[in-house]
This record gives C-alpha cells, sequence and structure tokens, in this order.
C-alpha cells in the first residue's frame, strides 16, 4: 500500500517536472505527448490496481490513496507517543513529582561534585594532622642519665724509680806534698713516675637532633 | 575558577601528602642525632647520649645510657686524638701503638685489619679486655683526617658487643674531622 502511494507522488512529481519542461521549451510538443501518455498509464495501473487491492480487502471503503498515507503516518504518531508514555510509566515511578519541577542540568552536579571533593580533602587533611600531632614525640636531645666514659685505645703510661748519682771533686794543692782529694757523694733520689690521669675536662658538646630516617647506614 | 580548581586540587593533595611524611609514629632505631663540636662530627643513635670525657686525649664520647654501671655506660664509643709527637704516619702510630699492647696484660686480641673509609685507608684492632672490671669487647678504628689521627674506640660487654655493631658503623661511617 505504501508502495503505491509513493508512487502515485513519484508519477504526479514527474508530470509536474514534464509540464515545467515543455512551458520553458526544454522538450519538444512530440516528447512532450508521448512521456504524458506513459505517465498516465503508469497511473491508470496504479489506480487499477488500488481499486482491486479495496475490493479484496477492505469491503465499502472507497478513499483515496492520499487518505490512507496520512492514516499511516497518523498510527505511526500515535504509536510513538504511546511507546513513550509506556517508557515514561515503566521508568519513572512517580512522574507526577518531576512535573513542573526545573531538572537540574548535568553543568549543575559536577559543580557539586567538585565542591563535595575538595570538602573532603580539606576535612582529611584537618583530621589527619590533628591525629599526627596527638602521636608526635619529640626527641630528646641529651640523656637523662649522667655518664662517663675513660676507655682509652691507647696503653697506659707504668710507674718506674730511677738512682741519681752525683760526685763532688776536690782538689788541694801545697808547696811539699800534692795531694788530689777527691770527695764522692752518693745521693739516691727515688723518683716515681705516676700513670698521668687528666682532670676531667668540661666538654660542651653541641648536639643536634635530626629526625632523619637513616636505613642502615653501617 | 575552572583553570585554578585543578591546580589547587593538586597542590591540596601535595600539602596532605607532605605533612603526612612529617608526623609519623616511625621507629626511633631509624632516626640519628647529630654531634658537632669543633672540628668533630659524626652521627649517633637517638636513644644513646653525649657523656663526658675521661680518656687520654679524648674529644668526644656517646653512650648508651641504659648500659650505665656505676655512672659509666658499658656500651659507648670515644674518640680520641693521637698525640703525634713523632709525626708518625698513620701505619706506623697504629703499629707503634700495639707493639706491647697485648704483651702480659690480659688484653686478647680478637682481630685486626684495614679497610677504605670515605676514600682513606683505615685500621682496625679488635680485642677483648677487663680493664673497666667487666669483660668487654673493643673495636679501636684508626683513621687519619689531615695531619691528625683519631681512634674511634666502641666497646661493649662480650655479650652486647655484635647487637651494636649497627650503631658502631653508623659512628664510624659518619664521622668526619676538619
Amino acid at each position: 500500500m505504501i508502495k503505491i502511494v509513493s508512487d502515485g507522488k513519484k508519477l504526479n512529481k514527474e508530470l509536474e517536472e514534464l509540464e515545467t519542461d515543455y512551458s520553458k521549451g526544454n522538450i519538444s510538443k512530440k516528447e512532450y505527448f508521448a512521456h504524458k501518455r506513459d505517465i498516465g498509464q503508469k497511473m491508470e495501473t496504479l489506480r487499477v490496481a488500488d481499486h482491486v487491492r479495496r475490493m479484496q480487502g477492505r469491503l465499502g471503503s472507497e478513499r483515496s490513496l492520499d487518505y490512507w498515507s496520512d492514516q499511516e503516518q497518523e498510527k505511526k504518531k500515535l504509536a510513538d507517543e504511546a511507546e513513550k508514555e509506556e517508557m515514561l510509566r515503566q521508568y519513572i515511578t512517580n512522574p507526577d513529582s518531576i512535573k513542573g519541577k526545573e531538572i537540574p542540568s548535568r553543568e549543575w552536579f559536577g559543580k557539586r561534585a567538585k565542591i563535595g571533593l575538595l570538602a573532603f580533602i580539606a576535612l582529611a587533611f584537618i583530621v589527619g594532622t590533628s591525629m599526627g600531632s596527638m602521636f608526635i614525640t619529640e626527641p630528646s636531645e641529651t640523656a637523662s642519665v649522667a655518664m662517663l666514659v675513660n676507655d682509652s685505645a691507647f696503653p697506659p703510661v707504668t710507674a718506674n724509680n730511677t738512682t741519681t748519682v752525683t760526685s763532688n771533686t776536690t782538689t788541694t794543692t801545697d808547696n811539699t806534698n800534692t795531694a788530689t782529694n777527691t770527695q764522692t757523694t752518693t745521693t739516691s733520689t727515688p723518683t716515681t713516675t705516676t700513670t698521668t690521669t687528666t682532670q676531667p675536662t668540661s666538654n660542651t658538646p653541641t648536639s643536634t637532633n635530626t629526625p632523619t630516617s637513616t636505613n642502615g647506614t653501617g | 575558577m575552572r583553570k585554578i580548581l585543578p591546580l589547587i586540587l593538586v597542590v591540596t593533595i601535595f600539602m596532605v601528602v607532605l605533612v603526612s611524611g612529617c608526623i609519623t609514629n616511625e621507629e626511633k632505631e631509624n632516626n640519628s642525632n647529630n654531634y658537632t663540636q669543633g672540628d668533630i662530627f659524626f652521627q649517633y643513635p637517638t636513644s644513646w647520649g653525649v657523656a663526658e670525657v675521661n680518656s687520654t686525649d679524648g674529644v668526644a664520647a656517646v653512650g648508651d645510657p641504659e648500659t650505665v654501671i656505676n655512672g659509666k655506660p658499658t656500651t659507648s664509643v670515644v674518640i680520641q686524638k693521637y698525640n703525634n709527637t713523632n709525626n708518625y704516619n698513620l701505619q706506623t702510630a697504629y703499629s707503634q701503638n700495639y707493639a706491647s699492647y697485648f704483651n702480659n696484660t690480659g688484653r686478647v686480641k680478637v682481630s685486626e685489619g684495614n679497610f677504605t673509609l670515605n676514600n682513606a685507608k683505615v685500621y682496625e684492632m679488635v680485642y677483648t679486655s677487663s680493664d673497666s672490671g667487666i669483660k668487654k669487647k673493643y673495636r679501636a678504628v684508626w683513621l687519619q683526617k689531615g695531619q691528625n689521627i683519631y681512634v674511634i674506640l666502641a666497646s661493649a660487654k662480650v655479650e652486647d658487643y655484635d647487637a651494636q655493631q649497627s650503631n658502631f658503623d653508623m659512628i664510624i661511617n659518619s664521622f668526619q674531622a676538619s
């Protein structure tokens, strides 16, 4: 049925084009009448075929081809609208709630999401910093216990006794005799050398704490 | 605003990560303290403390306060400066020092050797001794910095010596003198 309608419209269009060409003088009179005759025959054929179909399938229906084409389009339109209504009914549970309301655009959703993400990050930052500051412990700069180290890599100096011998020599001379008297005195002076121990020196070291993570420097 | 927003996001995340790295409850064994006095610098464990030096020609000392007995830490490291009046080189000074160090002294040599530390040759002597009244194990590292010869003497009780090697290494490897 749709094919007959489209052919009819096509033939009408061809006829109009033929009339236009003939009026402009693009075709001769002979060609004009020849084409017109062909188009007329085709249209008559279409009309007969349509009449036969109507007599076979549609009793009492004497409508034109255009009427039926419009009916088809109308049916299509109604079918589309019915499908839309069905989808609305199926996927939107409460269509009355959105009627009259302005549905937010995509852009608005994106902006809200960004603000929410920023707020979450800022909150995580604050909470993390607060919790971390609760656990932090400052390292002590100096030991709380006083310590003294006296180990040495050098061998200690050992003690010893020394004996010092001194001698005095006296020389006496006269006219008759010459005699030399020598007196020798021996003195013993014990000298003791003890292991020197240096007095504790007060060192004032500077110790700085660097909480650096060193992994196995040794 | 749209162009600045990603930048703000990146900066915020960066700040979060930066602060998280600074406030951590990491084990203290992985941290170190710095010792600086005069021309001497080295790092030592955070659990240790600076000690008073009573050693011959001693310039610095640190010790573990957990090991103190009668005011003296059994685990300690002392830095001594060799009195090089004869202008010996490092090897000669080292050899001279230990020529009769173990002769009838009660000290027992465990090992000795040399290695390279900071592109310089150093000498090491390991021995045991009871000079302090407690049997301890000593590790003496001899090194030369310029015209000066330094001895890093690390010691601990014999049973604690092996466990303290990482702490001794921290001090020895980080030692600097100008």
